[in-house]
């Protein structure tokens, strides 16, 4: 049980990492708070992990495409 | 009808003339398309919306944490939002703080999303109403990447000049919007509107403006020569006298 949950955080601080590095075009695209949810998953990572994979990250995914395409984004016209 | 950018609008509502009308199920985008908005439509999001009052600094709208979509056709500049009302916002303390915070966040958030349903919040800024654009870009901790529009209410005898400022993403490039912009809109111009001499040569100049950096806390504006009062009187080009 105890190895359960340490894995289960470990992933959940992974989502959190990944969420942190996601630019602030992605999460406003996706229409989640980034300082709340990364918060939520380093603070009580395994408790959210699901929350988190079912209503949070396929928003970012998705998002992540759409800003990909954005022709205004500072990181395209570098 | 008066104009102030952005108003609620609903599926029964039709006509374009001022504010964006609600697109149907087979178009692409939540506003409905006309044939001079093209086919060459440019999308990007905001954050936040503010707009007020240049002389009286008078705050018409003011909108935080949103998730407002922009789009620039070859006509105007679309701003549309549909959870304009999250609800929301309550915080507990403790175990049954919580817990109350919790129930009362759920419901709260349950009942927005029944005032806003069939609604939303659209604002436009057709592109002969457009006056000035600029951006301000985020160079400090405290700052953010700013988008402002300047038109001027018709509607309103005193036709006061309104500011209209749009956060963005602090990833979004402000000055290259503006830039787009103010393009967009000079060449829209010179192809629909009556444009007098002594002004073609400042619009020719804008169809191809460069991009003004801003410096820290201001906007770095482009100036439209000559524009018309938003009404719906001027929605259509050429606007007869």
């Amino acid at each position: 049980m105890n190895a359960l949950f340490w894995i289960l955080a470990a992933v959940a601080w992974c989502f959190a990492l990944h969420g942190a590095t996601r630019s602030s075009t992605v999460w406003a695209e996706a229409d989640r708070s980034r300082g709340f949810w990364v918060t939520l998953l380093v603070v009580f990572n395994a408790l959210l992990l699901i929350p988190y994979l079912v209503g949070v990250f396929p928003r970012i995914v998705g998002a992540e495409r759409q800003a990909a395409q954005n022709p205004f984004s500072k990181r395209a016209r570098r | 009808m008066t104009y102030a950018f952005a108003t609620l609008r609903t599926q029964d509502d039709n006509d374009s003339s001022m504010f964006p009308a609600f697109s149907g199920p087979s178009d692409p985008y939540v506003f409905e398309l006309q044939p001079d908005d093209g086919t060459h439509v440019t999308q990007f999001v905001a954050t936040a919306l503010k707009v007020h009052e240049l002389r009286t600094k008078k705050t018409l709208l003011s909108l935080r944490d949103i998730k407002g979509q922009c789009f620039l056709t070859d006509a105007r500049f679309v701003f549309c939002c549909e959870k304009y009302d999250k609800g929301g916002g309550w915080v507990g303390f403790g175990g049954l703080g919580a817990a109350v915070a919790i129930t009362a966040n759920a419901v709260s958030k349950a009942r927005a999303a029944h005032r806003r349903k069939g609604k939303m919040l659209a604002g436009q800024v057709r592109y002969q109403w457009l006056a000035q654009v600029g951006g301000s870009t985020k160079m400090g901790m405290l700052d953010s990447e700013q988008l402002r529009l300047v038109v001027a209410d018709g509607t309103r005898s005193d036709h006061p000049l309104l500011l209209v400022d749009l956060t963005l993403p602090k990833a979004t490039d402000s000055a290259a919007v503006a830039q787009e912009l103010v393009r967009r809109s000079s060449r829209f111009r010179l192809a629909h509107d009556v444009i007098e001499d002594g002004d073609r040569a400042e619009f020719e100049r804008l169809t191809a403006a460069p991009r003004i950096a801003s410096e820290k806390g201001k906007f770095g504006m482009h100036v439209v020569p000559r524009y018309w009062l938003a009404k719906a009187s001027t929605s259509r080009l050429p606007v007869s006298a």
